[in-house]
């Protein structure tokens, strides 16, 4: 067998650009805005969970109900963040641990997807914007 | 007055012995956990039913049902948790605003202990914020913990931090590893076991293992150092009106009512401080 005979091994999932489960969460957090026009927001809370592990946490708000409420978080090691877990009441069945295993960016991306879209979080954050706007008009949802 | 009653309706609707569990004590806030109503339901019923105007939650609570009167002017959660089993409200009246946090965790015959006093770890980090950000500390945490009064979550200063005396509050709290933990009363202590006129617990369940307790205290209420000089007094409820909630082994009766027994949190209205008014020389 020649050396240009050698197959390439490597997974075609690997690439030279793998975005971390954080800028994942940051970036669908900056999309909530878009969506509502700054009414509802959502940030990522990061904590030192465990060990060496880092949990991050997509919080929404609603500034003008001083209200947040916890949504989707996601828990993988220092330095390495992939597989990381995906917590978030969609995976919660009849297994011990409520959580979806993502080995790399579209795993995660994909588990979001199904907590962003479900009932829960469409109806809650549409809850969240019709509730706002029958308070008071505030700084920070006129922007 | 201020009366709140909690119930694990374990997903029965319930609503005949709800309105006279309502009616008879006098009811400013109804909470039931595993209720197959959605809270404006449950607030249309009680109007309907008691002739009075009885409101729910502007922002839903998917595992809760919430229903208030007068003197209660809005009950909302501020702050909710990923599983949605302890949403941190805030109740409002037009003397004052209490923050409640409303709890139903995991059975244990799904989860561990452990896991529930992961969630009481973090649910005690939740009250803390929310104290800091509402300046105050007239907190109470209401509903069924799954876990007893003397549970490891419930008393240690890594969980609820919840003790069986009113006297150990004098403070508001203790020094724990050098740093000022804030501390609950549990007034459920005292339904532990006989010896009362009310049931040894609120919950029963029959188990073959070794070390069964057979009944147990899950429904709780406890209470800030603030709210403690209020509490009037709690209750196990087994009788509302016609309906008797035990059956004959004095046991709650879950074939045509529920597995837990309804609570009632009775609190005095606050004292208003006396406004001194000093007028500037003129």
């Amino acid at each position: 067998m020649s050396t240009s005979q050698i197959p390439d091994l490597w997974s075609s999932s690997i690439s030279p650009v793998v975005a971390t489960p954080l800028a994942l969460l940051r970036s669908q957090a900056v999309q909530l805005s878009n969506h509502t026009g700054g009414i509802v927001r959502a940030d990522v809370v990061t904590a030192s969970a465990k060990g060496s592990s880092r949990e991050h946490c997509l919080v929404i708000s609603a500034p003008a109900l001083d209200f947040k409420q916890e949504i989707v978080k996601v828990v993988h090691d220092v330095p390495i963040v992939y597989p990381c877990s995906v917590y978030a009441e969609e995976f919660e069945d009849d297994s011990r641990e409520p959580y979806w295993v993502a080995s790399s960016p579209e795993s995660v991306i994909s588990a979001l997807g199904q907590v962003l879209q479900s009932d829960r979080i469409v109806a809650l954050i549409n809850s969240l914007v019709a509730v706002s706007n029958e308070e008071e008009p505030t700084d920070s949802a006129v922007k | 007055m201020l009366r709140i009653g909690f119930w694990n309706t374990h997903r029965k609707s319930l609503l005949d012995p709800i309105t006279s569990w309502t009616r008879d004590h006098e009811l400013n806030a109804v909470l039931l956990a595993e209720s197959p109503h959605k809270s404006d339901t449950l607030a249309g019923e009680l109007s309907n039913r008691l002739g009075c105007l009885w409101k729910a939650p502007r922002i839903p609570l998917r595992r809760f049902c919430v229903a208030f009167r007068d003197p209660v002017t809005s009950f909302e959660p501020e702050s909710v948790d990923l599983s949605e089993r302890a949403p941190v409200m805030v109740l409002s009246t037009d003397v004052e605003t209490i923050n409640v946090a409303l709890v139903h965790f995991p059975s244990l015959l799904h989860r561990s202990e452990d896991d529930n006093t992961l969630m009481a770890a973090e649910l005690s980090k939740r009250l803390e914020d929310q104290e800091q950000k509402t300046r105050h500390s007239r907190t109470m945490l209401v509903g069924d913990l799954n876990l007893n009064p003397f549970s490891k979550a419930v008393v240690s200063a890594a969980g609820l931090h919840a003790t069986m005396s009113q006297r150990l509050l004098a403070k508001g709290g203790r020094k724990v590893d050098g740093a000022h933990r804030k501390m609950f009363y549990n007034p459920m202590w005292r339904f532990l076991g006989d010896g009362g006129e009310s049931p040894p617990g609120t919950y029963f369940h029959r188990s073959s293992s070794p070390s069964a307790l057979f009944w147990h205290a899950f429904d709780q209420v406890l209470l800030r150092a603030s709210l403690v000089q209020r509490l009037i007094d709690v209750k196990i409820v087994t009788r509302v009106a016609a309906h008797d909630l035990s059956t004959q082994l004095g046991r709650p009766n879950k074939a045509k009512y529920s597995d837990h027994f309804p609570i009632v949190v009775r609190l005095s209205r606050p004292k208003l401080e006396r406004v001194h008014v000093h007028f500037a020389d003129s």
